[in-house]
């Protein structure tokens, strides 16, 4: 019986590691995403910097420049792109955006103004079942009085 | 509820009025039933809409609800990407703008250019060939790089002494203290005998360097040409880019250009005599860029791009070159541009070009532009009159937009137009009833009076600013600005508003862009001519397939004797070969009228209209009477790319039709050059034969007003029956008082034609018509005496004479023989008599007629 128990905290146990672990391998993988985009970023700066310094080179190689000014030129043409995009996408985000708090700006009110009917109606319809009962018990009496003199 | 009748409580025997009035009750109680009832149905009938309203609305509150937070959290995102991509985005443009501007010399280093200027940027004309690279791998991309007309000055300055003379006689009869005629008359004949010397340009410019109000600095020229004709606003450097789906994909910049760069020969004095090659023909070497490509690279004029093998193989859509003059400031490329507007002014025209102006020749219309005449009439209001550039006129506002002076548009053709501002005018009167769903989309982003404002000032369906015209080449002015970077400099929210509107709807239509149709994609010319509203001729050559492989290259000729540079063969009213161009209309081939039958002339006119540009004059000196053979011909064209040319013999086979300058029977292409004398004396014709066509008598007369006489010398054939018809009416008149009865009127078989027309009769020879000399009876006083035969040699009497149908025309022909006296080059003289044949006087009738009645009159 505490074999059996002890198996069972065992597994149990392990279960939870592997839970855990399996619970850390997004945010493992995010920090190694994180960590290889800060590199690229920092690639791409050092890049950068050494373009600027062979741009301000005086005087000049023309060859290397030239060099430089065609990948610059490339580059800042899939950059042109991807930011014509990314614009888009968030000029129509900010489309939805918009439309939605607007219809929740709508919706909200409409809401309200049926919620503060709701109760009125509501009592309207048992007053108007309690004059049907009211009607419907006077004919009973009536019939069941019959035609007196 | 019970029924009545079954009720047991109902009493049988019941007083009728009380029945009566407990069914009243009964009555009224069911229609408070029936009302209490609809209340209740109503009641909840509100109640079931409240509540399902409410349900619908909680549900699309949730839906909207949940949907918020991760819309936001994508606008985050995306705001978040936008703002990263334009920090990025700003880095590497300003980096690739500091390199480019560093290669192209307009960095702080080198020149700077002001963005608040404006680039004025002139056409260039470019060449390009694929060729396999220098150093023998890989594929290079050789671009080459020719000024357009507009950059070339070939102006002279300098005044030559007749020149000045004729420019200081210009200024005395303007000037109060000349006499004889009005000042206005003097002037205007003195403009005309100085258009009539050095045609109006020059007589422009002589008068206005002479002008004594005024006078300009010139040195003195005592030759023709004393300068090479130059460019001096070309960019610094030429950046090459080319494009492949809309994006650029390779770009190259040029050596830096000299200023200035010559554009042709210099004159014999100054060129450099030392050049002599038989690989390229002799010239100077500041022109040398113009034919070899290599010194074209180093002048800046030529670029050599590397390829890769994609870049290689797919080529690219669009190849852009251009640069800027970033070494000049404003103020200065302002001045270069007055001086070369003043050059073309002074050389070979500028004008204004006003709507609607014909570029070419047609049968309906005559291009609007006529080279230089001697007619100075029309030039005069314009070159001496006064200014043509007041406010408002297109000249004024053309240079505005060309940042120069007024000034040097106030002699311009059209300069006074007022084009623009009509167009204003029409703007502002179009705006009140104009409506589209265009101009609603745009109403709701920049509000009407912004957008009014937009359309009446910057609008214009001909194009915001004039066009202009060099010489004969038009220009127009276009506007650009590059959308992606605009700014608005004074603040205007609906402008900035405006340009983002037109920078979203530019993605919209971009992708219309591949759909339109274009000859990269679409083969039939009339699907594309469709699209144009005015389109209604083209003309399509076709290569026949392999044409291109026969003119390869050939390794197995390797030199030449004669190297040369061949000149396009021009003439008036040639077509022009760019499609703009301004055509001459001093001479207008579309206008020509032909018969079917005047074959000479069809044949000049299609040569004229299709073939014209086919023909290149190449200068070979061979000696007289010499019989010459081209063994090869190669063309080295300006990549140094060298063709074999082939004798067309080669080309169209041995047989082909198309021969010109070849001898009769000959299989080795010779060419034989007679010898031909200069001058020779002429005499008067000793025979002059007039042809003419009757088309009252259907028939065709050979007039031999002179023929030669026994003694050699002309015999007037007209004098002569004019002198037999007078002596032959002295014989008939009737002796008076006879007292014999005369008639009054007369019959006559027909009418007699002077002895000299010749009948030239339609005979029919096979499918042809030929004329065929005929005879016509020599009528005597009492009897025909003889047949009225031809005296000269021309028409060949003794001889049947045919000639064919077309070789008299409609205007007719003149044939003369005279003698003829010349010295041949070893001194020795001789004389002879030749012939010559002329157009003639047009249609003729000689009064020829049959069976006719005469009524004769008395006294």
């Amino acid at each position: 019986m505490a074999v059996s128990q002890a198996t069972n905290e065992a597994q149990a146990a392990d279960r939870q590691v592997a839970e855990a672990i399996a619970a850390l391998n997004p945010i493992n993988q995010a920090i190694a995403a994180a960590h290889e985009q800060q590199a690229s970023a920092q690639t791409m700066l050092t890049l950068l910097d050494q373009w600027n310094e062979e741009i301000a080179r005086d005087p000049h190689d023309r060859k290397i420049l030239e060099q430089v000014a065609a990948t610059l030129s490339d580059r800042a043409t899939v950059l042109e792109d991807a930011h014509a995009e990314a614009r888009v996408q968030n000029e129509i985000a900010e489309e939805t955006l918009s439309s939605l708090t607007a219809r929740c700006d709508q919706l909200t009110p409409a809401l309200n103004n049926v919620n503060a009917q709701l109760p009125a109606a509501s009592e309207e319809l048992r007053a108007a079942n309690v004059a049907l009962a009211g009607v419907t018990r006077s004919i009973q009496t009536l019939l069941k009085s019959g035609p007196r003199a | 509820m019970k029924r009545i009748e079954d009720s047991p409580e109902i009493p049988v025997d019941i007083d009728t009025g009380v029945l009566e009035a407990w069914a009243d009750a009964l009555e009224q109680l069911r229609a408070d039933y029936d009302s209490a009832f609809d209340r209740v149905h109503d009641a909840q009938r509100r109640v079931n809409e409240l509540s399902r309203s409410r349900d619908q609305l909680q549900t699309e509150l949730h839906t909207v609800l949940s949907q918020i937070p991760g819309t936001q959290a994508v606008v985050e995102s995306t705001r978040s990407q936008v703002a990263a991509l334009s920090t990025q985005l700003e880095d590497y443009q300003a980096a690739r703008d500091a390199a480019t501007a560093r290669l192209l010399g307009t960095d702080r280093l080198d020149g700077t250019v002001e963005t608040k200027h404006p680039l004025l940027l002139l056409p260039v004309r470019l060449e390009t060939r694929f060729l396999s690279a220098r150093n023998g791998s890989g594929t290079e991309l050789r671009v080459r790089v020719y000024p357009d007309d507009v950059h070339i000055d070939t102006h002279e300055p300098g005044l030559t002494e007749e020149e000045e003379r004729w420019g200081n006689h210009f200024w005395e009869q303007a000037g109060d203290g000349a006499s004889g005629g009005d000042p206005t008359g003097r002037k205007q004949q003195a403009w005309q005998q100085l258009v009539d010397r050095f045609g109006s340009p020059r007589a422009a410019w002589i008068t206005h360097v002479l002008d004594p109000a005024k006078p300009v600095t010139t040195a003195r020229r005592d030759e023709t040409w004393t300068r090479a004709s130059h460019t001096q606003v070309l960019p610094n450097r030429w950046v090459a880019v080319g494009y492949r789906e809309e994006k650029p994909v390779v770009t190259a910049w040029g050596q830096p250009i000299p200023d200035p760069l010559a554009t042709g020969p210099s004159p014999p004095r100054q060129a450099d005599p030392t050049i002599e090659s038989n690989e390229l023909p002799a010239i100077d070497e500041q022109m040398r860029w113009m034919i070899d490509f290599d010194t074209a690279e180093a002048k800046g004029m030529a670029l050599r791009i590397p390829l890769t093998e994609d870049q290689a193989r797919w080529g690219f859509e669009r190849l852009v070159v251009m640069g800027i003059k970033a070494s000049l400031d404003a103020e200065a490329t302002a001045g270069r541009l007055t001086d070369l507007l003043d050059a073309h002014h002074y050389t070979n025209g500028l004008a204004v070009v006003a709507q609607n102006v014909p570029t070419n020749n047609t049968a309906e219309a005559s291009s609007g532009y006529t080279s230089s005449s001697g007619d100075g009439s029309g030039s005069y209001a314009i070159e001496q009159g006064d200014s043509l550039v007041p406010a408002g006129s297109d000249g004024e506002i053309a240079a505005q937009a060309l940042g120069v002076t007024p000034v040097a548009f106030s002699h311009a053709r059209d300069a006074d137009g007022t084009e623009q501002r009509h167009a204003r005018a029409m703007n502002t009167a179009l705006w009140g009833i104009s409506d589209s769903p265009l101009m609603r989309q745009l109403l709701a982003v920049g509000g009407p009076n912004f957008l009014r404002g937009h359309f009446v000032d910057f609008v214009r369906a001909r194009g915001p600013l004039p066009a202009l015209r060099v010489d004969s080449q038009p220009y127009g002015l276009l506007p650009v600005a590059a959308l992606d970077r605009w700014v608005t400099l004074d603040g205007i929210h609906e402008e900035t508003a405006l340009a983002d509107w037109w920078r979203a709807h530019r993605q919209i239509w971009r992708q219309y862009v591949a759909r339109a149709l274009s000859l990269a994609h679409d083969g039939d010319p009339l699907t594309l001519l469709g699209q144009e509203a005015n389109a209604c001729h083209y003309m399509l050559q076709e290569l026949e397939d392999g044409a291109a492989d026969q003119n390869a290259p050939s390794e197995e000729v390797s030199s030449v004797t004669v190297a040369f540079l061949p000149a396009p063969v021009s003439f008036r009213g040639m077509p022009s070969p760019r499609f703009w161009e301004f055509e001459d209309a001093k001479v207008n081939f579309a206008k020509v009228e032909a018969n079917p039958q005047d074959l000479a002339r069809l044949l000049l006119v299609k040569f004229a209209l299709e073939y014209a540009n086919d023909w290149f004059l190449v200068p070979i000196e061979i000696n007289v009477g010499s019989l010459c053979q081209i063994r090869s011909l190669i063309v080295t064209n300006t990549f140094g790319e060298r063709t074999l040319i082939f004798h067309t013999t080669q080309v169209d086979g041995a047989k082909s039709p198309w021969r010109a300058f070849a001898l009769s029977q000959d299989s080795q292409h010779l060419f034989f050059l007679p010898p031909v004398l200069g001058p020779s004396l002429q005499s008067a014709p000793v025979e002059d034969v007039l042809f003419l066509r009757d088309e009252m008598a259907n028939v065709a007369w050979a007039v031999e007003r002179v023929v030669e006489s026994p003694s050699g010398r002309p015999l007037d054939r007209f004098e002569a029956f004019q002198e037999a018809r007078r002596r032959k009416e002295r014989e008939e008149v009737p002796p008076n008082g006879s007292g014999k009865s005369v008639a009054t009127v007369a019959y006559r078989l027909g009418t007699s034609v002077p002895d000299y027309w010749i009948p030239l009769l339609p005979v029919q020879q096979g499918t042809s018509i030929r004329l065929k000399r005929g005879v016509l009876p020599n009528i005597g006083i009492e009897a025909v005496e003889g047949m009225l035969e031809p005296q000269g040699r021309v028409l060949e009497p003794g001889h049947e004479l045919l000639l064919h149908d077309e070789e008299v025309p409609r205007e007719g022909a003149r044939v003369t023989r005279s003698y003829q006296y010349a010295r041949w080059v070893d001194g020795s003289t001789h004389l002879w008599i030749g012939r010559r044949k002329q157009p003639g006087r047009g249609e003729g009738s000689s009064g020829l007629q049959f069976d006719i009645l005469t009524a004769f009159v008395e006294g």
